[in-house]
């Protein structure tokens, strides 16, 4: 029954996609696409509620769907929690999504497409969400790659969405090397991909210390695999410019379809990193965390905010993954989803109504640009209030979700560190400076946005601001009450003891041992953050005089720390390199000139000496073969065909003897006696 | 009274008839018959020379013999003439050749 639930809110995206396909006018192909979805969506709530009463989970195998050999590809269906509750929220967000889209985009003349590949990215999701063998969701993870690919370029006529577009799919498909060599490692070690069996058979392999090596190999593979996909320092760099997409695209990729698959699958092959690739996960989570958040504060474009912003907190995740807290990491990635697609879609319906007025005003700016934003907060409430709700959760309010699991990862942290000792206080301190930046920038974000005093354009004409339509309000209000806290955990301080924590059942770390002291200290320094940034754009108004001041610490929040600059540069000074030492040699040109001058000498040589020689040697082998055939006829000839006629004409003679007739043999006798006689006589 | 060698002469003639009879022939029957006339030339020579010594008497029944035996072997050889007939359907001796060519 549950197979059948979870498999049937699996079709539905897949229909959708089909459908659409086929489908010929764009008009109420957003219907489809949204029903689908919303059905997709009620299954696996349903799915999800049945899997919670169920004592244990049930076998997730369906049935073979790959032999080769005595190894199997087998098309299971992960029913355990993780998988259904990340079924439910990659659901859930995306039919809110399409719901929002359907208004969003309308007017679009790719209405249809839009529609069909969001049900397709959808599926792909779910595959790598669902899936229990590697194979298999390698499969849907390279498919997730190509959806955001055909969305995040949908625009096809912008050439910044086509470049961001292939700048992640490039990025990814990196990444996608790693993954290619731990699926590689995984089957020569294991013989299967399954992560059942994998998780079954991993203790037993690394007993053999030769194997250590191989498996810490497929670590750093999937590593890879899901630093890349979740944008992960280095390669960080396509996220923010995946910003070229349409907003709604961007709240999906950003909390449920995209960059949800890489912690996903860090958490589902957990059991194959090994403590050395824990570290270093968790220091790549942190340098992230870090630079993103830093890169945040400087942003002026709303979308690209939240784009570091998520950055960061999938950076937060894969400390949390690292230090072996992967439940807070799901956790967080759970309510991360949540409150992220409701900051997007808040965003997006700004950006949609300052579009409004960009048409309705003769003025030129840029719809994205938070800097002629301000008082939106009496012109779109329900936009605000919402909006509010999430990006306190951003912040790491307390009674907000996001405080509840971005608080156990740096508990975590902070507990690993002091197990571990040394470098690893790095983690916790630097974690916590990054909540402060956090904090920060959201609040300048928030009150920039909604506080400071509306800048003269809205205020000429701010009659065309006002809150969206219902199709984009009501996303965002279910979207901003899943960023409450209490919807996870009634404890406003520890989601440690939430019914959601309690469930998840990965047991890497003991919760039991974490205190409140790190939850106290950073909503300390959140408030410190809030407060700065209440301080210095609202109340000082600074934002115009912090950006006349150009440093250097501002432009490389400006510019993420030059990582584009320096990944182009690198390209572009290979590129260079090898067009110089394509340069270099002119003893090229030499070589292909001498060559083609001594051609001309040998040729000439070749016509003038060596033809005649021949034609020379021709003529006088003509004139003896003459010689020689004359010879060869009268002589040679004459002296066989004699030879031959004298012992024919011998043969006949004798064979005279005994040629059966009978008179010539009496002569013969008679020649023979008369003979003897006269021998005798 | 004849003397011998005009009885020699004429059995080497006829000898010399039957040589040439047997040589150029081609019918098998002829050529036999030109075997009957070396007999005979062969016998004019027994019975010339009995009566060169005509007291012994042996010439004359050396010859009465040869006739027998002639006799006998003209069966023999006309029987064996009729097998080759029967086998080759032919008596022409010229035909009657397996051999070679």
């Amino acid at each position: 029954m549950l197979t059948w639930t979870v498999l049937g809110s699996v079709f539905f995206p897949l229909a959708s996609f089909i459908i659409l396909l086929f489908w010929r006018s764009p008009q109420k192909s957003d219907m489809v696409g949204v029903l689908m979805q919303i059905s997709s969506a009620l299954l696996a709530v349903a799915a999800f509620v049945m899997g919670l009463q169920q004592e244990e989970a049930l076998s997730p195998y369906i049935f073979d769907w790959l032999n080769v050999g005595h190894y199997t590809v087998a098309l299971g269906i992960q029913q355990d929690f993780p998988a259904l509750l990340m079924l439910m929220v990659t659901a859930i967000i995306s039919s809110l999504v399409q719901v929002f889209s359907s208004s969003y985009m309308k007017n679009d003349p790719s209405y249809r497409r839009f529609f069909a590949f969001l049900g397709l990215f959808t599926f792909a999701m779910y595959g790598v969400v669902l899936c229990t063998d590697l194979l298999l969701i390698y499969v849907s993870w390279e498919l997730v790659g190509f959806c955001s690919y055909m969305l995040i370029g949908f625009w096809r006529e912008k050439n910044k969405a086509v470049r961001a577009a292939k700048k992640a799919f490039v990025v990814n498909r990196i990444g996608d090397v790693g993954f290619v060599i731990a699926l590689m490692c995984l089957f020569g070690l294991f013989g299967t991909t399954n992560l059942q069996l994998l998780s079954g058979q991993v203790l037993t392999v690394l007993a053999n210390p030769e194997n250590v090596w191989w498996v810490g190999l497929a670590g750093v593979g999937l590593m890879l695999a899901a630093m890349a996909k979740s944008a992960q320092w280095p390669f960080s760099v396509w996220l923010p410019d995946a910003m070229e997409g349409p907003t709604p695209v961007s709240a999906l990729i950003h909390a449920a379809t995209m960059v949800a698959a890489g912690i996903y699958l860090l958490a589902r092959v957990f059991f194959l990193l090994l403590p050395e690739v824990q570290e270093v996960l968790a220091f790549i989570g942190l340098m992230t965390a870090f630079f993103a958040a830093y890169a945040a504060l400087g942003q002026n474009d709303i979308k690209k905010v939240l784009a570091y912003s998520t950055i960061s907190q999938l950076g937060y995740m894969v400390i949390g993954i690292g230090v072996g807290a992967i439940d807070a990491a799901f956790f967080h990635l759970v309510t991360h989803a949540f409150f992220k697609a409701g900051l997007f879609l808040g965003a997006a319906a700004i950006i949609h109504k300052l579009h409004k007025l960009h048409d309705h005003s003769d003025t030129h700016f840029d719809a994205q640009d938070i800097r002629i934003m301000g008082g939106l907060r009496h012109r779109m409430p329900v936009t605000f209030w919402s909006f509010m709700v999430s990006a306190a959760a951003l912040a790491g309010i307390p009674l907000f979700s996001g405080f509840l699991s971005k608080d156990m990862i740096l508990s975590a942290s902070w507990h690993y560190a002091m197990a571990e000792g040394g470098v690893t206080y790095l983690l916790p301190v630097i974690g916590l400076l990054t909540a402060l930046m956090t904090a920060f920038y959201t609040g300048r974000l928030f009150f920039r946005i909604f506080m400071v005093k509306p800048s003269e354009l809205i205020q000429q004409h701010g009659e065309v601001i006002t809150d969206p339509g219902k199709r984009m309000r009501y996303p965002l209000v279910i979207l901003a009450v899943a960023s409450l806290g209490i919807v996870f955990s009634l404890n406003p301080i520890h989601g440690v003891h939430g019914w959601l924590h309690h469930n998840l059942s990965f047991d890497a770390f003991d919760w039991s041992l974490v205190g409140v002291e790190i939850e106290v200290l950073s909503i300390f320094l959140t408030a410190i953050g809030l407060g700065l940034a209440w301080w210095l754009y609202l109340r000082k108004d600074a934002f115009g005089q912090l950006v006349r001041k150009p440093s250097v610490l501002r432009s490389l929040s400006t510019h993420f720390f030059y990582f584009n600059e320096l990944y182009a540069g690198s390209v572009n000074t290979i590129t260079k390199m090898a067009a110089l030492l394509n340069s270099v040699p002119s003893a090229d040109g030499i070589i292909v000139r001498t060559t083609l001058w001594s051609s001309v000498v040998v040729r000439r040589f070749d016509n003038g000496v060596v033809d005649a020689l021949v034609r020379v040697v021709g003529v006088i082998n003509v004139l003896l073969a003459h010689l020689l055939a004359f010879f060869d006829r009268y002589f040679v000839d004459g002296v066989v065909k004699g030879l031959v006629y004298l012992t024919g004409f011998s043969g006949k003679v004798t064979k005279s003897v005994q040629d059966g007739k009978v008179q010539v043999y009496i002569v013969w006798s008679i020649l023979l006696l008369i003979g003897l006689l006269w021998i005798i006589l | 009274m004849i003397p011998l060698s005009y009885f020699l002469v004429l059995g080497m003639l006829l000898f010399c008839v039957g040589i040439g009879i047997i040589v150029t022939k081609r019918n098998v029957i002829v050529v036999l018959m030109g075997i009957e006339l070396l007999f005979n030339a062969a016998n004019i020579n027994l019975v010339a020379f009995n009566r060169l010594y005509p007291d012994k008497l042996d010439g004359q029944l050396f010859a009465l013999f040869v006739i027998v035996v002639a006799a006998s072997e003209a069966v023999v050889a006309l029987s064996i003439i009729i097998q080759l007939f029967k086998r080759f359907e032919t008596i022409e001796l010229n035909r009657l050749n397996s051999l070679g060519d």
